[in-house]
């Protein structure tokens, strides 16, 4: 059994969330008798719980050790004044969260390659329980705050289990940090115009994870299967192209999901992507991509390292270390361990020796050459090993025995042209330069766009619906990490 | 309306939506099914109990929202919407069948495979058929294997160039199978060859359907009649065209490839279907119960759709047709929905016409049921999907 195909999950682009789940906590959180806010957090906790046990009741118990383990920590970490003993209670909290993360996601594959050295050492089969690296992150994200002294030692047990078990960021982010919301679970208000903006966040979420995600992974996974002869240059490309395009709008997709939802509760969780792909550099791409992440990296690891303090090889030394982390942060497996380092390189070379030479070059060819980069990345990252990463960037290179077109990309193209065509556009930032020179027009125009704007989400949401029903696939890629 | 009201209308029809699609499906849930179960070709998922293994892995929810999606009451209006959507958008494929072409074709993946162990395959699978046959002869019977092409395997010139139509694949197979027939000494009457083999008067495949036209049933029927007769001492005899009347229905045949895309591909298809212009009065059985003297589930108006279950009024387990003409032989005939149409014209040359479908039959298996039984002739009528496959109707136990 893979790893991470053991478990079963409720995702917001389901009938099941939509109309039993979403349905039901409104009624209860909104209900006229649930006016205390501890009521109505505690209306979100269960509501939360249950969520989380949607996806199998096997690894229930885990998330709720989670929540103990960084509710004490917290709580004795906040209340030590000795400096040595707090750092040693952090270093406990820090320990088991992340053994738990380790047994749970890299045994496995620790003794998989174990096995490989020593045959006689058992392969162990464990599945990885949803979500694990995302609530074991916010779990350590709160505790080494609470060292640190930017938040306070939560007393109440609900509001740390509300903020570790949030259901809209608890299985696949973004990864909110306690400080961001620490003062919004115990205050906060909601409102007509916190639910619509919310709502406009997670329709266009849904949209994009539905109307571009979703058609664009059925068209990687039609590449990605190939090999050998039938995977040309050009169904390459494509292929890699599609997952490039996938694995954005899936997990900005949910994210904006999860920022929506989040909002019509009353809390503001930071954005995750700001176009990533209109990036110059690999380093501004980073900047762009997942920044929950790699800000959790920066703050957590990066400057406790040293960051850019102390000499070349030191900070290359953080910086490869970082990178490594990355990797395998998202995944068990060569590939991603791989993927880190790749970035690692990239990012080494862009800070000590091609960056003063890219910033020189125009525009168009910088933007080119971060593009290139991430695609090629987006490969070792799809690809099931290292020697498939391999091959399949043979085939773009042209490297490979197999001609250049083939009738299956020639059908892709004809298949999924639309979604290539707007997932290109709603890669760039037009909606916000839309909106920016409306707002600067003001007046009629900016009047006749407000009131268009519901009815093109509605025009949206309908599409994206009746996507939903009609088509089974559905997966998001961020659930597996 | 002001941009306020305006977002709070917005979100009011959004939840009233959310909230009253579950009220709507709960008070129509038997309306849906019965459309899934028309449209798609399937039963509905049913609602799961909850069980502790199935709660511990989460199965439990994730077959609840199969139920659910099943009987949502915006189910039908979704995925029409979608299919005319991608239709309209020019798309080669919807729903896995190719839509943009002259005819609705099956998509199929571009993988390859290799091909060499289907003689291997194959010689296995004429064993079996080798084996029955010597049983139906140690009985005095007389047994006819005989293979259809699928309205897709039937059409692969037709597929646009750059989609796959795995001819690479279907030489092979028929060629494996026609030799290790051959080889088994199993008579073997092979359609797609005999359809191949001259320029028809008639369509024999429709556009929207995998089976063969009312017209590709009666090729069959004659081909099935020509080869008893040649291998045998009977003279078996389907009635010409000219002694048949015929008759175009003039409703829109509803194939199962539109079917599943909810009618939408723009056809012409039509449906026939041909009755002895000299009488051959019967008496038909279902299941060993007599019931009308029927051949063809005719519609009531001219207008409403037709599907295949036209002929026999579709698949049903055990069919017996009397002609009281002993004289004649009797025949067994085992298959799936393409003997439905082939049914209604076969019966003309026997005096008893049974046919059995082991996707429904649960009674005896069938060695047991020609020992019983004892017809003169055995015939297998498969789909060349399933040359290979020794379930339901491919069992010669």
């Amino acid at each position: 059994m893979p790893r991470n195909g053991g478990w079963k999950r409720m995702t917001f682009s389901s009938v099941l969330f939509l109309h039993v789940f979403f349905v039901g906590l409104l009624v209860c959180y909104f209900a006229p008798f649930v006016r205390r806010r501890e009521t109505k957090n505690l209306v979100l906790l269960l509501f939360s719980l249950a969520f989380y046990a949607c996806g199998g009741l096997a690894y229930f118990p885990l998330i709720l050790l989670s929540i103990g383990i960084n509710y004490l920590f917290g709580r004795l970490v906040g209340s030590c004044d000795d400096g040595k003993r707090k750092k040693r209670l952090l270093t406990v909290a820090v320990t088991l969260n992340l053994l738990m993360l380790f047994c749970f996601k890299y045994l496995g594959f620790l003794t998989e390659n174990l096995h490989l050295l020593i045959p006689t050492l058992p392969v162990l089969e464990i599945v990885l329980p949803i979500g694990i690296s995302f609530y074991t992150f916010q779990g350590l994200s709160y505790v080494v705050d609470v060292y640190r002294g930017d938040a306070r030692s939560e007393k109440s047990l609900v509001r740390v289990a509300l903020y570790i078990a949030l259901f809209p960021q608890l299985v696949a982010g973004p990864i909110v940090r306690y400080t961001t919301v620490a003062h919004e679970i115990g205050e906060r208000s909601e409102s007509w115009d916190e639910a619509y903006a919310g709502t406009v966040c997670f329709l266009l979420g849904f949209a994009k994870k539905i109307l571009l995600a979703n058609p664009l992974g059925q068209m990687a996974d039609s590449a990605f299967s190939q090999s050998g002869d039938l995977l040309t240059t050009g169904l390459a490309w494509l292929g890699a192209i599609a997952y490039t395009g996938q694995i954005y709008f899936d997990f900005s997709g949910y994210s904006d999901m999860a920022i929506g939802l989040g909002r019509i509760f009353g809390f503001h969780f930071l954005e995750n992507f700001s176009y990533p792909y209109i990036s110059r550099s690999v380093t501004e791409f980073w900047r762009r991509w997942h920044i929950s992440l790699s800000s959790w990296f920066r703050d957590y690891v990066y400057i406790p390292l040293g960051g850019n303090r102390g000499n070349r090889a030191f900070q290359i030394r953080n910086l490869a270390i970082v990178w490594m982390l990355t990797g395998i942060w998202h995944g068990a497996e060569w590939t991603f361990i791989f993927w880190g380092v790749y970035y690692a390189l990239l990012l080494i070379g862009e800070r000590y020796c091609w960056g003063k030479t890219l910033e020189k070059c125009p525009a168009v060819l910088r933007h080119g050459y971060a593009l290139v980069l991430v695609i090629f990345g987006w490969v070792i990252f799809r690809a099931p090993t290292l020697t498939a990463a391999w091959d399949y960037a043979a085939a773009m290179l042209g490297l490979s025995s197999a001609p250049f077109w083939c009738g299956q990309a020639s059908y892709l193209l004809r298949q999924y042209w639309v979604e290539l065509l707007f997932g290109v556009l709603f890669s760039m930032p037009l909606l916000p330069r839309v909106k920016e020179r409306i707002a600067e027009k003001g007046g009629g125009l900016f009047r006749a766009a407000g009131a268009a704007t519901p009815v093109v989400l509605l025009f949206l949401a309908g599409l994206s619906y009746i996507s939903l029903l009609s088509s089974g696939f559905n997966p998001f890629i961020y659930f597996q990490f | 309306m002001t941009p306020k009201k305006l977002q709070k209308a917005f979100l009011i029809l959004l939840l009233a939506f959310l909230f009253l699609t579950p009220v709507f499906s709960l008070l129509c849930m038997g309306k849906t099914e019965a459309e899934v179960q028309y449209y798609e070709q399937r039963n509905p998922a049913s609602l799961p109990m909850p069980a502790v293994s199935t709660l511990l892995d989460g199965s439990f929810f994730t077959d609840f929202e199969a139920a659910v999606s099943d009987r949502l009451a915006t189910r039908t209006a979704a995925i029409k919407g979608y299919f005319s959507i991608n239709m309209a958008l020019g798309r080669p494929a919807v729903d896995d069948s190719i839509v943009n072409a002259e005819v609705m074709l099956g998509k199929n993946s571009y993988n390859r495979w290799d091909n060499s162990n289907l003689y291997t395959q194959a010689e296995e699978i004429a064993a079996d058929y080798a084996s029955l046959k010597d049983y139906v002869e140690e009985r005095g019977g007389y047994f006819c294997y005989v293979g259809v092409p699928l309205q897709t395997f039937y059409y692969t010139d037709l597929y646009p160039d750059y989609m796959e139509n795995r001819e690479w694949h279907l030489t092979t197979l028929r060629d494996a199978f026609a030799t290790a027939m051959e080889g088994a000494d199993v008579p073997f009457v092979e359609m797609n060859e005999i359809f191949r083999s001259r320029e028809w008067e008639e369509k024999l495949y429709p556009e929207t359907d995998h089976h063969y036209t009312y017209f590709g049933a009666y090729v069959t029927a004659q081909a099935i009649a020509e080869r008893i007769t040649a291998d045998t001492q009977w003279q078996v005899t389907i009635p010409g065209r000219d002694e048949l009347d015929w008759q175009e229905l003039p409703n829109p045949f509803l194939g199962s490839s539109n079917r599943k895309l909810y009618g939408l591909w723009d056809s012409t298809d039509r449906t026939a279907i041909a009755k002895p212009k000299q009488e051959i009065p019967f008496r038909r059985f279902d299941n060993g119960t007599e019931v009308a003297a029927e051949l063809f589930d005719l519609p009531a108006t001219e207008t409403e759709d037709v599907t295949y279950t036209l002929y026999m009024g579709g698949d049903v387990a055990e069919t017996s047709i009397r002609t009281e003409r002993e004289e004649l032989p009797d025949i067994l005939v085992v298959g799936d929905s393409f003997t439905n149409s082939l049914e209604t014209l076969l019966y003309m040359g026997f005096d008893e016409m049974r046919s059995l479908d082991y996707r429904h039959y649960n009674g005896l298996p069938l060695r047991e049921y020609i020992a019983q039984y004892q017809p003169d002739i055995v015939i297998c009528v498969r789909d060349e999907s399933t040359y290979f496959s020794r379930e339901w109707n491919g069992r010669t136990d």
